[in-house]
């Protein structure tokens, strides 16, 4: 509603608050289809350029995994579970592999377990490399993108050479140890693609200076008493002063022989998660090649032959495994009773609690620019929120 | 003194060669054990029936072979949709006799939708 | 072999001390004890001050031979570095159970509004009870084992005029 105002008048501040309308609060679909924020939605009330609350709106990707194992043998199920989070696809198959093998007793070889430590491992550090490459993008930073990306690519040609596909290792870690044994001549490999990854490295703590400590130091602050109760894990809760990790706290396969530390900081920024993520990496690299050193000879599988899906039998019992994945805490609960499938998978990602009570937290508050820093300092990944 | 830094970083990669490989002018090679398309020796085949069994997805179904053939190949053989294949692989595993197998083609798109279901065939002239 | 199950056989003596249950230690670090429903919440308070103050995952299974749903409570803690699990039974027609979320808080409270979208579990003193995950669902809750998804899709989505879909569905 305007009134006609001719050049003889002064603009009074009774004319202005008429012009401009008074609330300046509105809602921002944050949505699956945008391109900054992966498959997954946030529904933002913004009043101006600050976020007054923030609520999740996952289900994007959901395709009910917990009821699509119930209809099939674990071998079966082995397959399936790399499809679970594909960044990180070979720490999935080893948590699902932990269940079963735990459930029918039987003793993994040796070599079965340091091979399955090592791909665990470098599957860490391919996905802190996917990590870094889509924050720098978030941040505007594009040759770390590109850069990340292409060191990465050394990494996946390993994981050709050993599993068989780049990025789907489809079961490699199955039940009772592996699937195939390393090809001649991958030692060498593996030691050249660790050092190409140094040099990235490298590359990252130079660009640390200029790009990361601007746009993401006191922003996204998450306090030790809230990161406990809103059920964070992982790298988020150790950049909180928290000193724990499941590989020494819960150890699963070999890590209680190794030697490697724990990095933890206690400011709780967004600065702090990514400091902890590269330092993460070095711990990696180290137990890599202290496995390389150690791997002894043998067989790689309990049963050496599959067995046909009509002969396989799960004893009955109840277990639940956790693993360090590269996100957080990673369990399974398997309930079986004497049958050939299992009874019950429940699947408990860390991204569940990452995305939908800790995002909502940090969101309140913040201002728009800051969305990406806090958003993707998280280490999202939506496919094991929905499973 | 940032300043130092990008030139030195400048010379490293001016004379460096680019990460790029100019796919399909160049080409990086495929390993050995890749898991691309199958490949079924069907003279060693005894219809077991345990790829059927196994594949996750279904996409393995045991068929005769047309009526010209019937005489020397009696039982039932595995065809293969691909459409439906994950590539995992654990068909190739669990075979007994060790005829079908995973070659490494890779190069399998088409737009015959016809040549996606690999029916089992003798080899050689027919 | 005793003396690895130190820690985890003191736990279960704190807790039989006071609420007259059997626990038992599956191996080193995993102690599983099975509860009532009426006293549930009191157990929950009372390893809440033991120490439990993470809770990992809480999970429905299904049994409709025995008419019950058994739901189990997964608690971590930091400082004695052992998991406990809880384990209680509700009736299948009828399952409503006190909410655990004025313990654990929001952690608690979307583990539990996932378990009413996907098994129709009634959560008393939580009022965030909204589907998570599916929008615009209106058949029975889907992970319940006599939920006959096959049925139910070809009601839903068989289009008879389609050719290629018979396959499918016949």
């Amino acid at each position: 509603m305007t009134k006609q105002m001719n050049e003889k008048e002064l603009i009074t501040i009774e004319h202005i608050e008429q012009i401009i309308p008074e609330d300046t609060d509105y809602n921002f679909y944050f949505g699956p289809a945008h391109s900054g924020s992966g498959n997954f939605g946030v529904k933002l009330r913004i009043d101006g350029e600050k976020v007054t609350s923030a609520r999740a709106d996952p289900g994007y990707l959901h395709r009910g995994f917990e009821k699509l194992m119930e209809y099939r043998v674990p071998m079966q199920n082995a397959v399936l579970s790399d499809r679970v989070c594909v960044l990180e696809a070979l720490n999935w198959n080893l948590v699902h592999a932990e269940a079963v093998d735990e459930l029918t007793g039987i003793e993994v070889p040796q070599r079965a377990r340091y091979i399955r430590v090592l791909m665990a491992e470098l599957s860490r550090l391919q996905s802190h490399l996917i990590w870094y490459g889509v924050m720098s993008l978030a941040l505007g930073f594009d040759t770390g993108f590109k850069m990340a990306f292409g060191y990465r690519d050394y990494i996946l040609d390993i994981f050709e050479l050993i599993t068989g596909g780049r990025v789907y290792p489809a079961g490699y870690i199955c039940p009772g140890g592996v699937r195939r044994d390393l090809p001649d001549g991958s030692e060498d490999k593996i030691k050249r693609v660790l050092d190409q990854t140094e040099e990235m490295m490298q590359k990252m703590k130079d660009f640390d200076n200029i790009v990361f400590s601007k746009r993401t130091r006191g922003v996204g602050i998450l306090r030790t008493e809230d990161a406990i109760r809103l059920g964070a894990t992982g790298p988020v809760l150790r950049a909180c002063g928290v000193k724990t990790d499941v590989r020494k706290d819960d150890p699963y396969e070999i890590y209680n022989e190794l030697e490697f530390d724990i990095p933890v900081r206690e400011e709780g920024d967004a600065y702090a998660r990514c400091l902890i993520r590269g330092r993460e990496m070095e711990e990696s690299i180290k137990i890599i090649k202290q496995v390389l050193n150690r791997i002894p000879q043998g067989n790689i599988r309990e049963p050496a032959k599959i067995t046909p899906p009509s002969r396989v039998k799960i004893p009955e019992g109840e277990v639940y495994v956790r693993n360090e994945l590269a996100r957080g805490e990673g369990c399974v609960y398997m309930r079986s009773v004497g049958g050939r499938e299992p009874y019950r998978v429940k699947i408990r990602g860390p991204d569940f609690l990452h995305m939908i009570p800790v995002l909502e937290h940090l969101l309140k508050g913040a201002e728009i620019a800051d969305i990406p820093a806090i958003y993707w300092s998280l280490n999202i990944c939506p496919a094991d929120m929905d499973r | 003194m940032s300043m130092m830094k990008t030139i030195e970083v400048l010379f490293e990669t001016l004379f460096s060669k680019p990460m790029t490989v100019k796919f399909p002018y160049e080409s990086i090679e495929i390993p050995e054990g890749y898991r691309g398309e199958h490949e079924l020796d069907i003279d060693k085949c005894v219809s077991c029936g345990l790829c059927a069994e196994i594949c996750p997805n279904r996409a393995v179904e045991m068929v005769e072979l047309p009526e010209k053939h019937k005489e020397k190949y009696p039982k039932t053989y595995p065809r293969l949709d691909l459409r439906k294949c994950c590539f995992c692989g654990l068909c190739q595993d669990i075979c007994p006799r060790k005829c079908l197998k995973l070659t490494k083609n890779v190069f399998l798109a088409t737009p015959d939708p016809s040549a996606v279901i690999k029916n089992p065939m003798p080899k050689g002239p027919q | 072999m005793a003396e690895i199950l130190h820690k985890e056989g003191k736990v279960i003596e704190d807790i039989s001390a006071k609420f007259k249950i059997a626990g038992k230690a599956q191996r080193e670090r995993r102690v599983w004890v099975t509860i009532d429903k009426d006293n549930l919440i009191a157990l929950c308070n009372f390893v809440k001050e033991l120490g439990f103050e993470h809770l990992s995952a809480i999970s429905v299974t299904d049994w409709p031979e025995e008419g019950t749903f058994e739901l189990t409570y997964h608690l971590w803690s930091y400082s004695k570095k052992i998991l406990l699990t809880i384990k209680t039974k509700l009736d299948r027609t009828d399952p409503i159970v006190d909410s655990v979320i004025s313990i654990w808080r929001e952690n608690a409270q979307i583990h539990e509004r996932e378990l009413h979208e996907l098994f129709g579990v009634e959560f008393e003193g939580n009022e965030d009870l909204t589907p998570l995950f599916l929008e615009d669902w209106d058949g029975p809750p889907p992970f319940r084992k006599d939920f006959d998804w096959k049925e139910y899709v070809r009601q839903q989505c068989y289009d008879q005029a389609n050719e290629r879909e018979r396959a499918y569905y016949d």
